[in-house]
């Protein structure tokens, strides 16, 4: 079941950054406003742990994945993007996310005190790339 | 039958007057304008227009409270919509947002009108010139991209 989970998280990625690349081929002018966008390892594998689950094309959680992508960041514009990070750095301020519920089922998908600050300090640092 | 029936509407009316004894919580007004939005930012007159209808009466510290924003069970309902408004998006205080902020507020402005999930319908329904035609829906969002722009470049 586990295994099978990461698969498809990887399969998505996978497709992800393949649309990505067709993207960035079709549109250049788009490229050059996401430039600033990048995902450490680090921060990709907090966003995996704790985000990702609900908040992609797949996810089954409706809600979620409409208010919250991150599939699909990439294709934002810079000022969509910088509202997204402005997002993450609101649910981090408040606790907001994972759900409570969420990580009842999902025990390991909580954030240390130390992830939550890595995360936060990483979309501030992007949204501050993005609007300069 | 005709006997409980005035019981019922007897009954209703003493809750109706009971309620009115609840202690009101309304959030309360401010005449200060000097960090509103639509000010600081020199917004164009059709487009102050349009926010102080559809926007400002949950969303700034000058909401119009008309006469039944004083009678239960009605009274409630707006106290909990002009709390919520304000806590979400203050207009009044748009001028003490750092940039990020800025924008994403900017952004979500255009998403909530251009969905219409916002003016909200049980406010339209009441307040019929709150209610954004598709072409006002379009000044509003090109206003907020336009802002949001400026405010990206500096």
């Amino acid at each position: 079941m586990a295994r099978s989970g990461i698969l498809f998280v990887l399969c998505a990625f996978a497709i992800a950054a393949f649309t990505q690349k067709i993207k960035s081929k079709s549109a250049p002018g788009t490229l050059a406003d996401s430039t600033a966008y990048a995902v450490p390892e680090n921060i990709q594998s907090i966003i995996d742990k704790s985000c990702y689950d609900c908040h992609n094309g797949e996810s089954k959680n409706l809600k979620a994945k409409t208010k919250f992508r991150f599939d699909k960041m990439h294709e934002l514009d810079t000022k969509k993007m910088v509202s997204k990070l402005d997002e993450i750095i609101e649910v981090v301020d408040e606790l907001e996310m994972p759900p409570k519920k969420f990580v009842e089922k999902n025990p390991d998908a909580q954030p240390s005190d130390e992830e939550y600050a890595m995360l936060k300090a990483w979309a501030e640092e992007q949204a501050k790339l993005l609007m300069n | 039958m005709k006997k409980l029936l005035l019981y019922i509407a007897g009954l209703l009316a003493v809750i109706f007057i009971v309620i009115q004894f609840v202690p009101s919580n309304m959030p309360e007004n401010d005449s200060d304008i000097s960090d509103d939005l639509l000010v600081t930012e020199q917004a164009p007159e059709n487009i102050k227009l349009l926010m102080h209808q559809a926007c400002y009466d949950c969303h700034s510290n000058q909401t119009k409270f008309p006469w039944y924003a004083k009678v239960a069970p009605v009274s409630w309902l707006l106290e909990n919509d002009v709390k919520e408004g304000r806590e979400e998006l203050n207009f009044s205080e748009w001028a003490t947002l750092d940039a990020r902020k800025k924008i994403k507020m900017l952004s979500e402005i255009g998403e909530e009108v251009e969905e219409k999930k916002m003016p909200l319908k049980i406010y339209t329904v009441i307040h019929t010139n709150a209610a954004l035609s598709a072409e006002e829906i379009e000044l509003i969002n090109d206003w907020t991209v336009k802002l949001s722009d400026q405010i990206m470049e500096n």
